[in-house]
């Protein structure tokens, strides 16, 4: 969600100290790993909005962040898997702070839209549309650049 | 979007998950298939989902390092002690701890004071109210009682002033005079008596006309 593997590293020490702190409230009426990810996204997304505030909605994709895209865990090999890539990390990070947490959640961590919905505390016809507002736009993204040529 | 597929926005929500294959319901699976076959809108949006699910489908994020795992546990175990240590004893005096008990607790006892004291003033006001009548009577009582105890006072210098006009006169000082006499003979160190009816000796041994004076004297005497 962050995409910067640093700020993502922060942010998962970060979570699993809260936890420490926060786990002799934990009333197990939820499951803790649903626990878990409803926090982690929660500091992602304050995370991002941090962000915003002092870059405004500038995403910057720098080649760090694509270091960590691969097509099976390897680094990518010839230049139109790199640059696929590249696109397609760029088309989810310009997604709006929601789509993507729930574009994340569903397409990648593949959670059920119930645990997607106990998380972001959000109802489960508002996470369908958000997750088919996101693919739309990631659509709209890739076609854009394969009129200019970017992308085959 | 045309009317035919606004029409069916439910199944278009679901288009995604149908081209990634995570439809399990088969009743949804048939009605997605069905309106696919015969609305050329929907199919157009699904050929579309497709080719941008086949364009992203092999992105996969690499995993982290192997090292990152292994130095993450030490790391967050440094920042915990280190926040520890930062908080230390006054950790206790948290000012979370204060908002969460101190200022309850003393705003309670503020609250119980003043209702206390605002009770208080409350009852004397209404006391006052109430037995201001009675209040105003016993000062009135008083007053009178004072002018009462003033002429009591009159009546008692007046009284002493005829003690004092008893006493000036020279019989009676004589009696008392002989009285002590009489006690003093009559009396030996140890305070034991010889004679029990020593008055009636003391009278007998006084004159006749000393004796009807004594009687005279003794009958204009106020006890």
């Amino acid at each position: 969600m962050v995409i910067d593997h640093d700020d993502a590293d922060d942010i998962t020490q970060n979570v699993f100290i809260k936890l420490h702190s926060a786990l002799k409230d934990f009333r197990g009426e939820s499951a803790l790993f649903t626990y878990l990810y409803k926090m982690a996204v929660n500091f992602s997304l304050n995370h991002i909005k941090k962000v915003k505030n002092k870059h405004l909605k500038e995403t910057v994709i720098n080649n760090d962040m694509i270091n960590n895209i691969s097509d099976d865990g390897n680094n990518p090999t010839d230049f139109d898997s790199e640059s696929r890539s590249k696109l397609i990390a760029e088309a989810v990070a310009v997604l709006p702070d929601r789509q993507r947490a729930v574009f994340n959640m569903r397409f990648y961590d593949e959670l059920s839209y119930e645990e997607i919905s106990k998380i972001l505390n959000k109802s489960v016809g508002g996470l369908k549309a958000n997750y088919f507002h996101a693919f739309k736009k990631i659509q709209s993204f890739l076609n854009n650049k394969k009129v200019k040529g970017e992308i085959d | 979007m045309s009317n035919g597929i606004s029409n069916n926005e439910e199944l278009l929500f679901h288009l995604p998950d149908y081209v990634t294959g995570k439809i399990t319901d088969d009743n949804l699976l048939l009605r997605i298939q069905s309106e696919i076959n015969s609305n050329p809108e929907f199919k157009k949006e699904y050929e579309s989902f497709t080719e941008t699910y086949s364009t992203i489908k092999d992105l996969k994020f690499s995993s982290p390092p192997d090292h990152y795992f292994t130095n993450m546990v030490p790391k967050i175990n440094e920042k915990i002690a280190n926040q520890k240590e930062s908080m230390g004893i006054s950790g206790f005096f948290k000012l979370s701890y204060l908002y969460k008990y101190a200022l309850p607790a003393v705003s309670v006892i503020l609250l119980i004071v003043i209702i206390t004291f605002s009770n208080k003033n409350n009852k004397d006001e209404s006391m006052f109210s109430r037995y201001g009548d009675t209040i105003s009577d016993i000062m009135k009582f008083d007053s009178e009682s004072s002018y009462e105890s003033i002429d009591d006072e009159n009546d008692i210098a007046l009284e002493s002033a005829e003690d004092d006009e008893f006493s000036e006169s020279g019989d009676a000082s004589e009696l008392i005079a002989i009285e002590n006499a009489n006690i003093l003979e009559l009396y030996d160190e140890n305070g034991d008596s010889d004679e029990e009816l020593f008055y009636y000796s003391d009278f007998e041994t006084l004159s006749h006309i000393e004796q009807i004076e004594l009687i005279n004297t003794l009958s204009e005497t106020k006890f």
